[in-house]
């Protein structure tokens, strides 16, 4: 029989307890932190607030290649040239630009007025400086890879024009300046030392970026269009986690979210705005045509058949989408090729063009839900036994001669919104070090060269035709669907975006203004 | 002879400043040796730290610069930040840094390693230990509880509950932890990092909702732990001896029950103070607080070899620290246990 | 979590001080008398079953159903996930995941444990010295680093992860073994053993194994729940099975941000996991009891 116990806990444990929690309260008060306290868009500022995940990544203009880092840089700095909802070209730092006649030179002349964040005016020595940044042999600049075999050099033309000189015609010419990269820096600009001096034209000024937390930007009063911007501020706020995200955009924290299958499953849209504009990228499905099974066109055929590209839309962009057939040329862009069937799901062609074959293939992707959705749909095919390998970022697109989004037999992978002729140099071409498909066609280089090099609206048709259709017939890539972005953007928020909702040919927020 | 603490049988309460003085040595000796055991464990850690980072896949100029650069550039990115060279002259040259104070550059964030990884670690420590003040008066409180009731229905039904909630991941209690406390009543802030620095009571609040989720994942064992530590003294030998001799109540508990039934809890309450402060990258990630096991994990995946080993040199330290004041405490409370020829 | 598990011997070495010697003879009877037992033994055996059979009971756990994020329904008794995969199915079809991995890993943990264990407690000196600090270390490196690192770079293939969490959970149970070695040292048939000459592999095996074994059992029991859930844990970082695999750990991870809007392509995974660990964790506990006095 045991006594009654002292119910109370142990007397020198509970006050250890109590001492440590009384020690660790008070240390509380000289916690390490950010310096400075940042508002955590308090209503009674009209700041636009972003989410954005930890951009991992040092911070510099010329060398940013994450989504997110390229925003923390981008709303500083401003372009030559940006293209708004529509596609078309929209004067930012440039207001006029032409080609030569042989269509190898093209004169950019320059902003009346327009200054940086320090105050010292734009010119054309650093518009030439930074291109030249970029350009370099020894740059570490990505977006160097979009000039590359296109830009020869760059040269001012007095202080209000700059002279960029091709090497082969490229009439698209003006849309490589609304690339990555391009914000226009002084020339004096040392790279790696962008954080220390967020300097930039363009329409906010870096107020605070804390590692991990996020970043506060107020309005740049110096922008060359500063009427036209209502906002006080933007704030970026980094969530680790999708989750949290949305719990913050339910908790009214933050003003967008994107429109995800989860989010759309939890929140009611109609409290909310729906937003959307133009095309963003393409999921292309790489099909190695020098290996098994691919190396047989009926089979490559075979596959693009029997997806469903419909189904695809909906489940893997929640029909934020549309379907594509299979060529690289956006619904937006002029001129469209004609003359092609678009293909659907057709079972009985997938069985004739296999004839009792098996196709036995491993789909190797970053993007795990495209990954699923497609083996999914592909092993409810007569014919097909497909296998999955989903990697991380990291591993995906691993440095070395056998990375696999370079060499696994079929592989998905993201390309961003560019010209046509962009996509042949860059995956097409037969010495294009992005050709995940080993593939080799000089007909089609021949074609796209020619088309680069004509501006008369007949042959370019006529040309584009000719192009698309050997995509079509080829199949080197599927390309099922062209993305767009929409997203859910709380009701405060009045104007529309003059560009795209995320951003990836330039930072504008003019007529966006924020009503409590 | 043997190693290891040598238990002797039946109650030693040795009085006196002789006896004192011999504890006093053996904790003496006990620290002298892990003075020099730990900078060789470290040190082996190290090594196995910065080997191991090699066999990950990836390459952080790679991962800096996207994939659209090319391999010239990537090659030369990793050069610029002391990426090549061979692997020993590599890790030769971050230990003469790292015991000199000079930890690095981050490869990832391009900030100084030594603020990153020491702030995270201020961090993580406060919200350990306040994840710390919340278990431990709960744990021994429910613990010595139930052992009041041992064996009734309620005791049993205690512990399954409360294995259920340790098998719960951390991340989803601390999501419906969020939608009751963030979303449905908005009492504490969603992002726990925002208040970092802010004050100590924003703070404090902020931090509550992690701290808790922490702080649940570890009530069920040390609940048990100290349950099944006073069951068994009050059981034994020893403890109905000192109720014959007529003791009871507070003194009874105090100086029969508490110490022996401390022991395991303390222990192990010891382990779990060296593991939290090196920081939960589950919660941290959830919560968006800035601690150390986020930043580890991301380091790890990312490559960053700097943050990485003075980070895991960091949290090393710590664990092992926490478990020679264990030991020592050990020593000290518990008169049965002495180390015989150190461990 | 390896953490506690390395530190257990030092509370379970005080633990033991009283206890009696061990009487297989009568424990099934005990056992099978007590409900906290039998009850999880049962949801054990369940699942078992299910990982074994469930290709044979007509489920599909990856086809599209037709509708996506259905809430439970009589046709879909627990709903159906992001892309139109049953739940039910899904669930079902974990269990043989689930079941891999972690009992596989604790298989790997007991033997390399007490294998080591036995080896320091009987040589003691030097060796027993060395596997301390290299127990340490694993001590000091924190166990998800050490985790990422092992599955990043060795992939996450159930063998991998077995080995990972064998050798994570492999020094604790040394440990305590070593302890209960040091313990039968002490003792007369031992020292007789050694007196007439036996090696020392046959006096580990024949002599010392024997007197140690329910303690190992015990700790391999103890293990299991621990392992069970080291693996499922694994996957909020993906590192444990691959899509589109219906493992629960996975399925957890995948659906974390549908807990408001589809609640129970969360919910019912996670009570698999729960349902499995703490079933293993009491029958671990009842074994403990009886096994030990």
């Amino acid at each position: 029989m045991v006594h009654s116990l002292d119910p109370r806990p142990p007397l020198r444990a509970a006050l250890a307890a109590l001492a440590v929690g009384a020690l660790a309260l008070s240390l509380t008060a000289c916690a390490t932190g950010p310096a400075g306290g940042t508002a955590s868009g308090a209503a009674s500022d009209d700041v636009y607030r972003l989410p954005i995940t930890d951009p991992g990544s040092e911070i510099d203009p010329l060398t940013v290649a994450d989504y997110n880092a390229q925003i923390i840089s981008g709303l500083v700095t401003e372009p030559l040239i940006s293209l708004d909802a529509a596609g078309d070209l929209n004067p930012r730092l440039a207001t006029h630009w032409s080609a030569s006649d042989d269509g190898l030179t093209w004169t950019v002349t320059l902003r009346d007025g327009a200054v940086f964040n320090d105050d010292t005016p734009v010119t054309s020595a650093d518009v030439v400086a930074t291109f030249q940044a970029i350009t370099a042999e020894d740059s570490q600049s990505p977006g160097r890879s979009a000039f590359d075999g296109i830009l020869d050099s760059v040269a001012a033309d007095g202080d209000e024009a700059v002279v960029f000189t091709l090497v082969r015609p490229f009439s698209d010419f003006p849309l490589l300046l609304t690339g990555t990269n391009t914000g226009i820096l002084p020339a004096d600009y040392e790279p790696g030392t962008w954080l220390d001096n967020p300097v930039g034209a363009g329409q906010f000024l870096l107020e605070d970026y804390t590692v991990g937390k996020g970043a506060t930007y107020v309005k740049n009063p110096k922008y060359w269009n500063a009427d036209a911007i209502e906002l006080d501020g933007v704030e970026l706020k980094v969530y680790g986690d999708t989750q949290a995200t949305l719990l913050a955009f339910q908790a009214g924290e933050i003003d967008r979210i994107g429109l995800t299958s989860d989010v759309a499953a939890t929140v009611d849209a109609s409290k909310y705005d729906t937003i959307s504009s133009g095309y963003n990228k393409i999921d292309g499905i790489f099909l190695d045509v020098t290996a098994a099974p691919f190396d047989d066109p009926t089979a490559r055929e075979a596959l693009a058949w029997a997806i469903d590209r419909q189904g695809l839309v909906d489940d893997v962009y929640q029909g934020n989408a549309d379907i594509a057939d299979d060529v690289t040329f956006f619904p937006d862009y002029e001129p469209q090729p004609a003359g092609l069937e678009q293909r659907e799901q057709d079972l009985d062609k997938v069985a004739e063009l296999l004839d009792g074959r098996t196709l036995s293939f491993t789909v190797t992707t970053d993007n795990q839900l495209f990954g699923e959705v497609l083996q999914q749909q592909l092993n409810a095919v007569q014919g097909f036994d497909v296998d999955l390998d989903v990697l991380t970022g990291e591993q995906y697109y691993a440095e070395g001669d056998d990375t696999p989004w370079l060499n696994a037999g079929v592989t998905v992978t993201n390309w961003a919104k560019r010209v046509p002729s962009q996509y042949v140099s860059l995956i097409y071409a037969a010495d294009s070090a992005w050709n995940a498909s080993h593939y080799s066609n000089p007909e089609l280089e021949e074609l796209t060269a020619q088309f680069d090099a004509t501006t008369e609206a007949g042959e370019r048709q006529q040309l584009a035709d000719k192009i698309a259709e050997i995509q079509w017939t080829d199949l080197p890539v599927i390309v099922p669907a062209f993305s767009k972005a929409q997203s859910l953007q709380d009701k405060r928020v009045k104007g529309e975006f003059a560009g795209a909702l995320d951003f990836y040919t330039g930072y504008d927020f003019s007529g966006i203004s924020i009503e409590d | 002879m043997t190693a290891g603490p040598r238990l002797e049988s039946g109650p030693r309460l040795g009085r006196g400043p002789a006896v004192l003085s011999v504890r006093h040595r053996g904790i003496a000796r006990l620290i002298g040796q892990r003075a020099v055991q730990i900078p060789a464990v470290l040190l082996v850690v190290s090594v196995l730290v910065f080997w191991l980072i090699q066999v990950v896949p990836g390459d952080p100029g790679r991962n800096a610069l996207g994939q659209y650069a090319t391999a010239a550039q990537v090659q030369e990115w990793n050069a610029a930040h002391g990426l090549d060279g061979g692997i020993v002259e590599r890790y030769l040259s971050w230990l003469g840094g790292f015991v000199t104070g000079q930890w690095g550059t981050s490869l990832v964030y391009g900030e100084p390693v030594a603020a990153l990884v020491l702030g995270r670690l201020g961090n993580s420590v406060l919200l350990g230990l306040y994840a710390f003040a919340i278990l431990v008066p709960l744990a021994i409180g429910v613990g010595a509880w139930q052992a009041r009731r041992e064996g009734s229905r309620t005791d049993r039904a205690v512990t399954v509950g409360l294995m259920s909630l340790a098998s719960v991941p951390e991340f989803v209690v601390g999501v419906l932890l969020l939608i009751v406390f963030a979303l449905v009543f908005p009492v504490l802030p969603i992002q726990s990092g925002d208040a970092v620095g802010t004050g100590f009571f924003p703070q404090v609040r902020a931090m509550t909702l992690p701290a808790v989720t922490l702080a649940l994942g570890y009530v069920s064992v040390l609940a048990r732990m100290t349950r099944t530590g006073v069951v068994e003294a009050t059981g034994s030998q020893f403890y109905r001896t000192a109720v014959i001799k007529g003791l009871h109540g507070g003194a009874l508990f105090r100086r029969h029950v508490a110490r022996n039934a401390l022991i395991p809890t303390i222990s192990l309450i010891g382990v779990y103070l060296g593991a939290r402060l090196g920081g939960s990258a589950v919660v941290e990630t959830l919560f968006g607080y800035p601690g150390l096991g986020e930043l580890l994990v991301t380091a790890t995946q990312k490559k960053d070899v700097f943050i990485l080993a003075a980070g895991v040199m960091v949290t090393g330290l710590i664990s092992l620290c926490a478990l020679l004041v264990t030991d020592i405490t050990f020593t000290i409370v518990d008169p049965r246990v002495r180390f015989t020829e150190g461990e | 979590m390896a953490a506690d598990v390395l530190l257990a011997d030092r509370v379970e070495l005080v633990e033991s001080v009283d206890a009696a010697t061990p009487r297989p003879a009568g424990a099934w009877a005990a056992l099978l008398r007590r409900p906290t037992f039998t009850v999880p033994a049962a949801v054990i055996v369940w699942w078992v079953v299910v990982a074994i059979a469930w290709r044979w009971l007509g489920l599909d756990p990856f086809g599209d159903t037709g509708t996506k994020l259905a809430p439970p329904s009589p046709e879909h008794w627990f709903g159906t996930d992001r892309i139109g995969r049953d739940v039910f199915a899904r669930v079902l079809a974990g269990a043989e995941s689930a079941l891999l991995i972690g009992p596989l890993g604790t298989f790997v943990a007991t033997l390399l444990g007490t294998a080591l264990g036995l080896v320091a407690g009987y040589r003691r000196g030097w060796v027993d010295q060395l596997f301390m600090r290299t127990f340490d270390v694993f001590l000091a490196l924190p166990t998800l680093i050490f985790l990422l690192v092992i599955v990043g770079a060795f992939g996450s293939s159930p063998l991998v992860l077995a080995a990972a969490i064998g050798v994570l959970f492999a020094p604790g149970i040394a440990r305590i073994i070593r302890a209960e070695v040091l313990v039968e040292m002490g003792k007369d048939y031992v020292t007789s053993a050694r007196v007439q000459g036996e090696r020392a592999r046959w006096i580990l095996a024949r002599e010392l194994l024997p007197n140690v074994w329910p303690q190992v059992a015990v700790q391999a029991a103890l293990s299991i729940g621990g392992a069970v859930f080291v693996a499922s844990s694994l996957s909020f970082l993906g590192l444990a099975a691959a899509p589109p695999s219906p493992d629960w750990g996975l399925a957890v991870n995948e659906n974390r941000a549908y807990l408001q809007g589809a609640w129970w392509t969360l919910v019912f995974p996670t009570l698999a996991i729960a349902s499995l660990v703490v079933s293993v964790n009491l029958v671990a506990d009842n074994l403990k009891e009886v096994l030990r006095g």
